[in-house]
Formats: structure tokens, sequence, C-alpha cells
């Protein structure tokens, strides 16, 4: 069992994973790949999720990114860096308010360099030591440029001398 | 130079914390070797042939007499005596232990330096013109915008993660001694009408594999808009970069596969929403870092008692390392001073700690304490009065850093090759060696005029072998060393990459086609032309038939 690392600490996955190859209907919370739920989204309930790959061309369906409840990028390696400018762009320019969550391939010590491109929580691997990764997001970090979450450089934020 | 404030410390001190951890958690077997190394590129450290090498920045090429005493302490300490200038204006360390990586970064940190972003799919070490600041032929000095840009790249939380390496260099004068045009990103620093600073930027250059010379995709951006206009190009590189195949991976394939117009409205499109944004630069931001690289007036120096004219005459030597190696300061009365490492049976970029204490000495005796490293791999004093030279040349001479030959076919640039390098095909700095002790006569050198011969030990062309005016390049031919010869490269403000000779050669040949390359060029030049520009002339052909005969 998938491990969660979120705003509420580390809590038991609380969502099924539909996978791409044979979607259907889960009972219960779940994320599932976006061309089902575009297909789907009238009898699938209101806060199911969606998934994207690391590629996903947000244009191509901005029109529903508002009204999602949870959106998930799936890393198949943490040097995507892809998933990174995705993120920013779901939350800077598509409006994107729901919960953004990593999935697969995310590592313990980036958390925290996700957490400023907008994500909120992380979907880790078995062999992830989340107590660091929960350490990672809690200390107070001294950074230069803007962010999703602090959109000012640190020279609009404090006074440089 | 800039001064690093709370802010630029807190960082780095937590940086080097972090790295102390992620150190801790390989050595106990809680990292695997593969997590450890995409976190250790990050931070400079490669494991190469034979040990770590620590990959320490210089931003800019730019270093204060106490940071190269740091440098010089940590090579004694630390490693073996010594340290190596890279082609990115950097300082390596090839024999540190590991576990002592983050006690060296907790040094670094004390004299504001670190080793953050020398290696990895990141933005390297912006680097410049090493004479920027001082050089007669400036517009504007770059290194306020290269630092600018500097504090925006450090840890990017969306950049860190690149399809592969990204180089940025920045020039400011009517030279080009940045070599912009084979960067990622290359950026020429002007002064618009107005005397604001604009900038022209260039993207898609670069060695390794496929030599591609950079494409203008922007001309007269406001100093505001530059970080923006850089995120915008670093979005698009990012989301669209192939990362299938690392040697198609750089940006230059990306801007080639789309087109530099299509890519550059790809850029524009990207940039509309970022344009005057939060990361716009605040002009206080600009003038504060602007501020630091203000330059004293230099006090007016008194006619020196013997005339540099006369210490000329009387002393040959002296005149020609005048010649070579001294370039006209901004300010009458001082002169910017290039210390040559490239002597022969030491590697090119090679320095002792002893070299790097007596260095860090004469800036502080002969100028304002400050050093720079250039991308050939030198040491540059940039403010030493005229009237100091003489004397300087001396004590120079005697730690064998006087070498009259900047510029010359024995200011060889080379990468660190087989002997070092895991990457490489071949040894480079036996070939740089050989070449250095057969061309050793410095009258032979000044004749044959400013010739750039750069090696590098395998396609990543980390010694820029594509645009020395030679290029030798090592190749793999069945497990057997072997190199190729290129001719007519150049980097600068008519840059262009060189033409293969032909067939390649076994390492004992190598002197001997150089020889006869030269031999070319002395019987066909005219009057005062310089090897490249008689290459330019006459093309590979002549070159073809002395080197492989008529059958070639």
């Amino acid at each position: 069992m998938a491990k969660l690392l979120s705003a509420d600490g580390i809590v038991a996955e609380d969502r099924t994973w539909v996978d791409a190859d044979a979607p259907s209907p889960v009972a219960g919370p779940a994320i599932y790949p976006l061309a089902y739920w575009l297909a789907h989204r009238d009898v699938l309930p209101a806060d199911s999720g969606v998934w994207l790959d690391v590629d996903a061309e947000p244009a191509e369906f901005a029109e529903v990114i508002p009204t999602l409840a949870l959106i998930a990028i799936r890393f198949d390696a943490f040097t995507d860096g892809r998933g990174l400018s995705l993120a920013v762009l779901l939350r800077s320019r598509f409006g994107f308010r729901g919960e953004l969550r990593a999935a697969g391939s995310v590592h313990e010590d980036l958390v925290h360099y996700m957490h400023r491109c907008g994500f909120d929580s992380y979907l880790m691997r078995d062999d992830s030591d989340l107590a660091i990764a929960r350490r990672a997001l809690e200390v107070e970090r001294t950074t230069y440029q803007g962010s999703v979450i602090t959109p000012e450089p640190a020279y609009r934020r404090v006074a440089r001398s | 130079m800039y001064r690093y404030d709370t802010l630029d410390k807190a960082f780095v001190s937590q940086r080097v914390e972090e790295f102390r951890d992620q150190t801790q958690r390989y050595l106990d077997g809680k990292l695997s070797d593969e997590e450890f190394l995409q976190l250790r590129l990050r931070n400079g450290l490669y494991i190469q042939r034979l040990a770590p090498m620590l990959r320490v920045a210089v931003p800019y090429g730019t270093l204060s007499s106490t940071q190269l005493r740091k440098l010089a302490h940590i090579s004694r300490h630390y490693d073996k005596g010594y340290g190596h200038l890279s082609t990115r204006q950097n300082m390596q360390f090839n024999w540190p232990e590991l576990a002592e990586v983050p006690d060296i970064l907790a040094e670094l940190a004390e004299v504001d330096m670190h080793a953050i972003q020398t290696s990895g799919s990141c933005v390297r070490n912006v680097t410049t013109d090493q004479f920027a600041g001082v050089a007669a032929d400036e517009i504007l000095d770059p290194r306020p915008y290269c630092e600018l840009i500097r504090q925006w790249s450090t840890s990017h939380p969306e950049f860190d993660w690149l399809p592969r390496k990204f180089k940025i260099a920045v020039n400011g004068a009517d030279s080009d001694r940045a070599a912009v045009d084979v960067h990622d990103i290359g950026i020429d620093v002007r002064k618009a009408s107005t005397g604001e600073p604009v900038f022209d930027i260039k993207v898609g250059g670069g060695l390794g594999r496929t030599p591609v010379i950079a494409s203008l995709i922007r001309t007269g951006l406001a100093v505001e808009h530059l970080l923006t206009y850089l995120e915008a190009i670093l979005r698009v590189y990012n989301r669209y970069g192939r990362r299938d195949n690392k040697y198609k991976a750089r940006i230059k394939i990306l801007v080639r596969a789309m087109t530099a117009e299509k890519f550059r409205d790809e850029v524009d499109a990207e940039w509309v929403h970022l344009e005057n944004g939060p990361g716009t630069l605040t002009q206080a931001e600009v003038a504060r870092v602007c501020a630091d690289f203000d330059r004293p007036n230099l006090a007016a120096q008194p006619a020196p008692a013997q005339p540099l004219a006369e210490a000329r005459i009387a002393n040959p030597v002296f005149s020609r390392w005048i010649a070579n190696n001294v370039y006209p300061h901004k300010q009458t009365g001082y002169a910017v001073v290039t210390l040559s490492t490239k002597v022969p049976g030491v590697a090119p970029g090679d320095v002792t700690d002893r070299q790097m204490e007596a260095v860090a000495a004469w800036a502080d005796r002969f100028g304002l304490g400050e050093i720079r490293i250039s991308h050939e791999q030198n040491f540059v004093l940039p403010d030493v009065p005229e009237a100091k030279l003489f004397e300087l040349w001396q004590e120079a001479d005697a730690q064998r850093l006087g070498t009259a030959n900047v510029g010359t076919l024995n200011d060889i640039i080379c990468c660190p090759g087989g002997d070092y390098c895991s990457l490489a095909n071949a040894k480079s700095i036996p070939i740089a060696e050989a070449l250095q002790r057969r061309f050793d006569d410095l009258d032979y050198l000044h004749d044959l005029g400013p010739i750039d011969l750069n090696i590098s030990g395998c396609m990543n062309a980390c010694g820029h072998h594509h645009v020395g005016h030679i290029g030798i390049l090592g190749v793999d031919k069945k497990g057997a060393e072997w190199y190729q010869i290129s001719i007519g490269g150049h980097a600068g403000k008519d840059s262009s990459l060189g033409q293969i000779l032909g067939p390649s050669f076994s390492r004992a040949d190598v002197t001997r086609v150089i020889e006869q390359i030269l031999e070319v060029y002395l019987d066909c030049r005219v009057r005062d032309e310089t090897f490249i520009q008689c290459f330019r002339r006459i093309g590979l052909e002549p070159f073809k038939a002395q080197v492989y005969g008529q059958a070639a």
C-alpha cells in the first residue's frame, strides 16, 4: 500500500488509482485517467480526481480544470522536470484550486521543491522514508525565486542589502 | 564584486546542511547509488575514474583573494595540493574523500562559496568575459546581470530537473571573450540610445556531439524583463526538450527541430503571461546588485621610474609577456594581466596551493584583491598598475605563472581527459604536453601569432575543440586512442565551427600533423594575416594535401 503525505501528515492512500489500460468506475473515491474521466464525468462522483502524465497539455482541457477536485501528476522518474512545469501551469495559468498530488517516482528529497511548484500531497513509493519527506516540508527555507506558493521573488519579499 | 547579504549566507548554509544529511544517508545505505548520484550532481560532485571530483562554483569567474586562499587551503587539506581551473571558470578538486565533502562545502560557505549546480541537468554557473569591468573595449559590465541570473537560477523549484545541462553566458564588450554563440543561452548586453542596458538573447548554441551556433530570438530586451524572458525560454525547453536520448536533449536540438522562428514564437507566447508579473526585476534590486560591481576610481599612477618601453627593450622575454599576456585597462596607468598556467609538464589549468597563495598575494599587492579565472583556464589580475608590471612578471615567472604564451598555440585549452574523466575516449593531457614541449620557442610562437588550440578527450567537448582554430578530439577506434583534427573553428564575434581534416591519427602522429598544418599557414599567409584569417581565405584543401598527401 502506497503511503500518502499530505497537509494532514502521513496517512494511508485515500483513493483508488484507476489505471489507463481498462478503466472502469470503482466504488468510493478514485483517481481516473483524464480521457476516461472526460468521457464519463456525468456519471462519476463529483469529487473524482483525474491523473495526468507529465507531458499532458492543459490547454486541451482548460475549461474543466477549475472544476476538478483533484489532479494527480504521475512521474515515471523523479528526474523528469516536465511534471514541475505542468504543476506550475495548472496552478498559475489554468486556475486549478483543488488538490494537486504528485504520484509515481516522488523522491523525499525533492518534495519541498514540488511544494513550491504547487503540489500539496505526495503519493510516495513503498520504499520512501516519509519522515524525511515530512521534515523536508516542515523546514523553513531561504529561497531566491518566486513560486506558485509565494509569487514574489526574494527582492520583493525582504529588504536586501 | 558581489557581497553576500544575510539571505545569501542563509541559503548556502542551509544547502550545506541538506547535503551533509544526504551524504550521511548515502553512507548509511539509506539512499541508493542512483538516487545519490542525482542529488550529489546538483552539488558539483562527480565520481570519476579514480576518485570523486568536486567542482566549486566561481560565479562568472570572479573571486576574491580571501576566497582563493580558502581554495588553496582546501587543496592542501582535502586534496593533493592542487586544483584545476575548468573551461567554465570554476575550480575542480580531483581527490577529495566523499565523507569529507560536506566539510569542504562548509569551509567554502565561510567565504561565501559553494558547489551548487556545477553539474547535473540544471542551469550551470553563468559565465562571462574574464576581463569584465576592466576591459578597455567594454560597453557594460555584464557581471551584475550574471549575478541576477545566478540568484534566479539557483535551486529553482521548476528548473532543477531539465532535460540536460544548461549553460548561459553574458558578454558586454565589443569583443566576445565569453563565446556566447556556443551557449544554450548567449546574452549580449549593450546600451540603448537612452543609455539604459538592453539585452540581445540568443538560444540553441552549443558544442558537444552536434555543434551549433546560437540563433538570435530577441533584441533590445529591457533589464526588468530579463528574468521573466529567461523563465519563458526555460519553461518551453523543460516541457518540450527531448528526454529519450541524452545526446539529443540539449536545447539546440529542440531549437533546430522546431526552427528558431517557431521556438521564438513559443517563447513569446509563454512570455505574454509572465511579462510585468511578479518575476519582473525591480529598479531597486538591479541597483543593489549593480552597486556591488561599481569600481572605485583607481589612484592616478605616477610616471614609472623606468618607463615600460625601456624595460621592454632591456628584456625581450618581458616584452613578449607584455605583448601576449597584458590587455588594455579602462583606466590609463593600469593593465589587465593574464597569468598563464600553460607550462610543459603541467596539465593545462592545474595550479598548486602555493601558486594559489601567490596569486592571492599579488591580487592584494597589485590590485583590489580580486582575481578572475578565464575559460582558457588561466588566472587574471584585473587592476595591475603599469609601473608594477615588471615586478609582477618576475615574481610570476618564479612561480611558473609568467610564461608569455597567452593566445598563442601553447595556451592550450584542454579537458582532464582519460587521465581522470570516466567519459573520455582518450587522454588529452599528454597531447597538450607533447605539443607544449615541441612548440616551446617563444619567438616561434610569437611569429605564429594568435592560435587557439583546443583539445577534448571525447565528444562532450569540454575542451571546446569545435571552436579551436585547431581542434583535437579524442576518439575510440576499437579500444585504441585516436585523435581527429579539425581546423577553422573560432569563438568570438564571428564564431565558426571547425572542419574535420580527415581520418584520425595515432597519438604519436599528432605533433607531426600540427607541424604540417603550421607549415601550410606560414607558407600561405599574406603579410600579417592570422591563422584563422588565412584559413578562411584558403580553405581546408591545402592543409589536407599537406597532411595526407595528394592521394587524399
